[in-house]
């Protein structure tokens, strides 16, 4: 216990005396969890908007006009059963025509002639996983009384292949990013323990074992891990939030989601690799200097 | 308590540190290591905190083999052999009292009465009102003398000073002569490598003259040079 108080004392003062090397590794660990941070915000909003636009990826089944309403409802049960359905509406023909004359308000003329509804009921059919699209869909063929199945195939498929481009090129980046901000934290922290190299040699030489010397070092390498990313939080946050007001009020037609990603997620990502690479880094940049 | 058999060590790629040397120090000794730079003093107490391999021979200390010592032993060798060296390697960023005390926490000591024992050892070197100063605010001679509370607030069996009085002027250098000769006298065995001829030859103690590597005398109350 006492070892433990020694240990985290002998971090505090060090932190203290070393304060230009302490404020220099503590900016290098906010400005890389800044840019993580930010990347990160941006590539979970941008998979709420994709996964936006692949729910509105549907199947319409269009039924034959000589189906009753029994049949209807048994049809409903049967779609409703499919375990990758979301939900499946039931649109009557009559429902077809209202809709398709709001649609054309501009023009009533369109309707004059019109002696019976030539439009089909249909059911639409919303998915739990958009991409089972062309499965669900293949299960109507043939059916007696489907009339026809469409689910807007061409464009889901393409809507599919964007968005796996995205996310994996949002992938990488943050994979390349996180190793950027590895090496520039550890070699921050290496060049700070390179300036005490000589208190490490004097420490071994009165017989200091590698883990008494290693433990401050681990602690300071955590505390500045920890602050520098409490920092990157606290900016990540207020930013993102004043910057997707922004979009928000300038792209009222993208519906972005009002929080993709929670502080709480954030918190969690950045001061975990921040403390981690914190610690490991000092840990590892103190090896070369404990071979005495 | 120290015993070198045949010795030797080559720095690459061919500087001899020792050669061929083989000796024998008694406990309760004290010892004097002469010679010129770079005849092997430095090499002689490297060679004995294992900060240096020899490249062929062996080396007891209290009669445990150097050689046969696994790396993650060393520091607790080192926790019985005090060190003193001529640039005094005190922590810049402790306090007199802290340099001192660091020696006895790395034995898992800190306890109130390892900080009793600091008090009353820095107040054995003359240095009881200087406590709570910073290494570099003191003089050499102050330095040194903390260094050697600090190699000997542990009580280890034995004490190696290299050059301690090298940076110091004469009348300080007495000073740090008559407290290793105290030390000396508790039981502990010193060795101090030294230039200082006027020193070896007041003490007449043992004195062991190296010589590009080689013990050339080995003198029971010898002065520096040939006499």
């Amino acid at each position: 216990m006492g070892k433990i108080r020694f240990f985290f004392g002998e971090a505090l003062r060090s932190l203290w005396r070393n304060y230009f090397m302490t404020v220099a590794a503590m900016v290098t660990v906010f400005l890389s969890m800044f840019v993580l941070g930010v990347v990160l915000v941006f590539v979970y909003n941008i998979n709420a908007v994709l996964k936006d636009v692949e729910q509105k990826v549907e199947i319409t089944v269009y039924l034959k006009d000589s189906v009753t309403s029994t049949e209807v409802e048994a049809l409903q049960k049967q779609i409703l059963a499919m375990p990758e359905v979301k939900d499946s509406q039931f649109v009557s023909k009559d429902e077809a025509l209202k809709r398709l004359k709001e649609d054309l308000k501009d023009h009533p003329e369109l309707f004059e002639g019109l002696a019976k509804n030539p439009l089909p009921a249909s059911f639409e059919i919303s998915l739990k996983d958009p991409q089972q699209a062309s499965v669900v869909a293949a299960r109507f063929n043939g059916k007696p009384m489907v009339e026809e199945v469409r689910y807007g195939k061409e464009l889901a498929e393409r809507i599919f292949r964007v968005t796996s481009v995205i996310r994996n090129i949002s992938l990488v980046f943050i994979i390349l990013l996180g190793g950027v901000s590895i090496l520039l934290i550890s070699n921050t922290i290496r060049l700070s323990i390179y300036a005490r190299r000589r208190e490490v040699e004097i420490m071994k030489l009165v017989g200091a074992t590698n883990w008494f010397i290693r433990w401050p070092f681990i602690i300071e390498g955590l505390a500045v891990g920890l602050v520098g990313a409490v920092l990157a939080l606290i900016f990540v946050t207020l930013g993102t939030n004043f910057v997707m007001d922004r979009i928000r009020g300038a792209l009222m037609f993208l519906t972005v989601p009002a929080s993709a990603v929670s502080v709480a997620q954030l918190a969690v990502i950045l001061l975990g690799v921040g403390a981690l690479i914190g610690a490991v880094g000092s840990g590892l940049g103190l090896r070369r200097f404990l071979n005495v | 308590m120290i015993k070198f058999e045949d010795v030797t060590k080559i720095y690459p790629p061919d500087t001899i540190g020792l050669e061929s040397v083989s000796l024998h120090i008694e406990k309760g000794e004290f010892v004097f290591l002469v010679g010129p730079s770079g005849s092997g003093k430095s090499t002689f107490i490297r060679l004995l905190i294992k900060e240096l391999e020899p490249d062929r021979g062996r080396i007891f200390v209290g009669g445990r083999d150097l050689g046969s010592l696994r790396r993650w032993k060393i520091p607790y060798l080192r926790r019985n052999i005090g060190c003193v060296f001529q640039d005094f390697k005190l922590l810049p960023s402790k306090t007199v009292f802290d340099n001192v005390l660091y020696a006895l926490q790395v034995t898992g000591n800190d306890s109130g009465s390892s900080r009793r024992k600091v008090g009353e050892i820095l107040n054995l070197v003359g240095l009881g009102h200087k406590m709570g100063n910073y290494p570099d605010e003191l003089s050499g001679g102050e330095q040194q003398r903390v260094s050697i509370a600090r190699a000997f607030v542990n009580h280890p069996p034995l004490l190696i000073a290299d050059e301690p009085t090298g940076n110091l002027d004469p009348d300080t250098s007495v000073g740090i002569m008559q407290l290793l000769y105290r030390i000396n006298k508790t039981g502990t065995t010193v060795i101090m490598a030294t230039h200082d001829r006027e020193m070896v030859d007041r003490m007449r103690q043992r004195v062991i003259a190296l010589e590009q590597g080689q013990v050339v005398r080995d003198q029971r109350r010898g002065g520096y040079g040939e006499d």
